[in-house]
């Protein structure tokens, strides 16, 4: 037998070899490829998705008044939902996924952080004196409310702590009538002190030893005195001041002010809600100002004793339109005389109930 | 050193170049798939993503403080539109108040509110911003009472009724 050893054929095997490698390779990199593509671009999705469903949801609670909603966040177990506000606008999203939204309309007072299952939304009117907006509040079953004192406010926070028409919305409020001695409950990732006293929390004074040993990001407390609240965060063992700010408000039950001061852990997420909720009482103001103007002119304005209630509305809505103005460009120093024309504008207003004139609102 | 053709190794030339075709024509129509499948399902979200702004836009602007029928301190009648407020909201938006603020809530989008009963012929649009190079728009209709505060008393009728014609774009 004759072997022959051709070139040929000592390059083909070789070759062919080399060739499987390269193509099976370059297949195989390719599949691993579009793999990591896939699942870079699901979680992108994820959290755009997420991100998006909660702006619709926002959108929603904000518009209808006091509702209160649950939202199922299971999936996101493991994530981290954020809420910033600067500037008058809101931005949250989960953290480092996803394009975060951005909201410069919708007064949204949230914690920082939100770590859970589910998200617990509550919306309330805000009025000055007429509606405003819809404040939205966003928490979480995770985070315990600790209420200290025996104000009003306290029993409407218990009694709104949960819901008649969603069985699933409760939130986690306690009271206590010793503060130094409270135990917090396991479970919770954080807890927010509300302060009714305005003694039990201080500049400097000491935390509950019960909370001492969790991080400083997981405790934080907001005392109400005098119209004004302070809000505090732990350092350590101690609390520090974060400021004290007015609560510019008509008061009353369910009041918006209030429960935005309860549901922002920090003073400035707490002011940056309501900048934006002065930069809308600029548009709204103006609106009413030009709708008293009309309604003064109307046929239903010239019976009886509307004539005489009418003369002083005009000026009272251009005055109201212009604080509000200067409010909301100059939060909160020039903010101080609109609860008063607030007040005067809805004596008026119950005055033309009661004589059967049109009224503003 | 001899250096013999056989038709061995002419076999595996062509076995090779053959190979090499079938892949590059499979790569191909698979990216070809992948990209058709791509641009469909994008195409697909945008269209979604109009409609959710569609709904979300008509849901604000029924709710808006500026244009909701009120009861003094109680809760605002919903789905109902005070004309007076309309009308001031309406010259509002010709100032800088659109674009500075509003834009944010309604984005590109055309409101006209339509009055049915009993005046057809009376229709107001209260905002609009259109997009001049847009790919697409959705229109959303929303049936509303309105109430015209101004014949507040009287014995004409202050309710009608209307609807409110929500045009978005993309």
């Amino acid at each position: 037998m004759v072997r022959i050893f051709s070139q040929r054929g000592q390059l083909d095997l070789p070759f062919n070899w080399i060739y499987v490698l390269i193509a099976g390779g370059v297949i195989l990199l390719f599949f691993v490829g579009v793999v990591v593509k896939q699942k870079d671009v699901a979680t992108q999705q994820l959290g755009t998705d997420v991100n998006q469903i909660l702006s619709s949801i926002a959108t929603a609670a904000a518009a209808a008044e006091s509702t209160k909603v649950v939202v199922e966040t299971s999936g996101l177990a493991d994530e981290t939902l954020y809420f910033e506000c600067r500037n008058a606008q809101t931005e949250y999203g989960i953290k480092s996924k996803g394009s975060p939204v951005t909201d410069p309309i919708i007064p949204i007072f949230a914690p920082a952080e939100i770590n859970s299952k589910e998200l617990l939304l509550w919306s309330l009117p805000y009025f000055l004196p007429y509606k405003v907006t819809d404040f939205l509040y966003i928490t979480s079953p995770t985070i315990q409310y600790i209420l200290v004192g025996n104000d009003a406010r306290v029993q409407e926070f218990l009694k709104e702590s949960k819901s008649s028409e969603q069985a699933k919305f409760v939130l986690s409020v306690t009271k206590t009538a010793d503060l130094a001695s409270f135990s917090p409950q396991k479970g919770k990732q954080s807890f927010r002190i509300i302060d009714y006293t305005g003694l039990a929390v201080q500049p400097g004074g000491i935390v509950p030893a019960g909370l001492q040993k969790l991080e400083n990001r997981q405790v934080s407390a907001v005392t109400f005195s005098g119209g004004a609240a302070t809000f505090f965060v732990k350092k350590g063992t101690a609390w520090q001041s974060e400021g004290t700010t007015i609560l510019f408000s008509l008061g009353g039950d369910l009041d918006a002010v209030h429960y935005a001061a309860v549901f922002s852990d920090h003073k400035d997420m707490f002011e940056c809600g309501m900048q934006k909720a002065f930069q809308r009482l600029k548009y709204v103001s103006d609106v009413y100002e030009k709708k008293g103007l009309a309604l003064e002119n109307s046929p239903g304005a010239q019976d009886g004793n509307c004539p005489v209630l009418f003369s002083g509305l005009p000026w009272l809505l251009l005055a109201h339109q212009g604080d509000s103005t200067l409010c909301s460009d100059f939060y909160p120093e020039n903010c101080v005389s609109l609860v008063q024309k607030s007040g005067e504008i809805r004596s008026l207003n119950q005055q033309l109930f009661s004589a059967n004139c049109p009224p503003l609102y | 050193m001899i250096i013999k053709k056989t038709k061995q190794g002419q076999i595996h030339i062509t076995e090779t170049i053959a190979v090499l075709f079938i892949f590059f024509v499979l790569l191909f129509f698979g990216l070809v798939f992948y990209y058709k499948y791509a641009d469909v399902s994008a195409k697909e979200q945008l269209a979604e993503n109009l409609e959710r702004r569609a709904v979300d836009s008509t849901t604000r602007f029924i709710f808006l403080p500026e244009v909701q029928c009120t009861q003094g301190e109680l809760p605002p009648f919903s789905y109902c539109l005070d004309l007076l407020k309309l009308n001031a909201f309406k010259d509002m938006l010709l100032g800088d108040a659109l674009d500075e603020y509003y834009f944010h809530l309604f984005s590109f989008a055309k409101i006209t509110i339509q009055e049915v009963y009993p005046d057809p012929t009376r229709s107001w649009v209260v905002y609009n911003k259109p997009k001049i190079d847009y790919s697409s728009k959705k229109i959303t209709y929303f049936s509303t009472a309105l109430e015209d505060t101004s014949v507040f008393g009287g014995t004409e009728p202050s309710i009608y009724f209307g609807y409110v014609a929500m045009e978005v774009y993309s």
